[in-house]
């Protein structure tokens, strides 16, 4: 559900059009903030209400600002994917330069 | 015309926002508008007004050099609003509108007369904003 969210949702059948929207803006305010404008926000308030729509923009604000912080930080999960503490070497190794779905990582081992 | 309205100042009764919005307009980032746009969501607006303010206004790095990081992330972000708010503390301390422009733009320049630590910082909010992660 998580991997198919991130890579398929707009096609995928097991979101709802709110998740899929919610998930559309959070996409639109990273790569294309501009198309937040006025039509695509009457297509919110079908499904949220104002304060609804607030809490979204500010947390995905947050975490756009915040994860653009952390990733210049270099630090790597605590955790294997099967749940070992790992140092911060193995984890780099272990995950890589990018994010990875953990699902697939476990699949992979 | 905003996407979602504000609400009236007047019907905002939670007294911890209300002393953060209070503080918001003494320091002039941001006015009343944003926070009265955030009070839609009012558990949300207190803790995120609070972290802005504390982010911007306190703190040990020059409140002049985080102005000018503001306003340049701002600008970057095509976020018209905070890109035009100006910080009263930041004038008080004799930042001014030059000094803002020459940060946003060529900063790297000796003639623009920011320090090595200034041209350190302000390098680091471009990067952040333009090649996180190169």
């Amino acid at each position: 559900m998580l991997d198919e969210g991130i890579d398929n949702y707009a096609a995928s059948e097991r979101f709802t059009p709110a998740e899929k929207i919610a998930l559309r803006y959070s996409e639109l305010m990273s790569v294309n903030p501009d198309a937040v404008d006025a039509a695509f926000l009457d297509e919110l308030r079908k499904y949220y209400g104002h304060d609804e729509i607030v809490e979204l923009g500010a947390f995905i604000g947050f975490n756009l600002g915040y994860h653009t912080f952390f990733g210049t930080l270099k630090f790597y999960p605590l955790f294997s994917p099967d749940g070992r503490l790992v140092s911060q070497a193995e984890s780099k190794k272990l995950y890589g330069a990018a994010p990875i779905s953990l699902g697939k990582a476990g699949a992979a081992e | 015309m905003t996407h979602i309205a504000p609400l009236p100042k007047e019907g905002i009764t939670d007294p911890e926002l209300k002393a953060l919005i209070a503080e918001g307009e003494a320091l002039g980032v941001p006015d009343n508008l944003f926070p009265c746009i955030l009070a839609r969501a009012p558990e949300q607006a207190v803790p995120l007004m609070r972290a802005l303010i504390m982010s911007h206004g306190q703190g040990n790095v020059d409140h002049r050099l985080k102005e000018i990081i503001r306003i340049l992330l701002a600008r970057f972000a095509n976020d018209k609003y905070f890109a035009s708010l100006r910080s009263a503390k930041a004038r008080a301390m004799g930042l001014t509108e030059q000094r803002i422009d020459d940060g946003c733009s060529f900063y790297e320049e000796d003639a623009k007369g920011f320090s090595a630590a200034e041209k350190c910082a302000l390098r680091y909010a471009d990067l952040c904003s333009s090649t996180p992660t190169n």
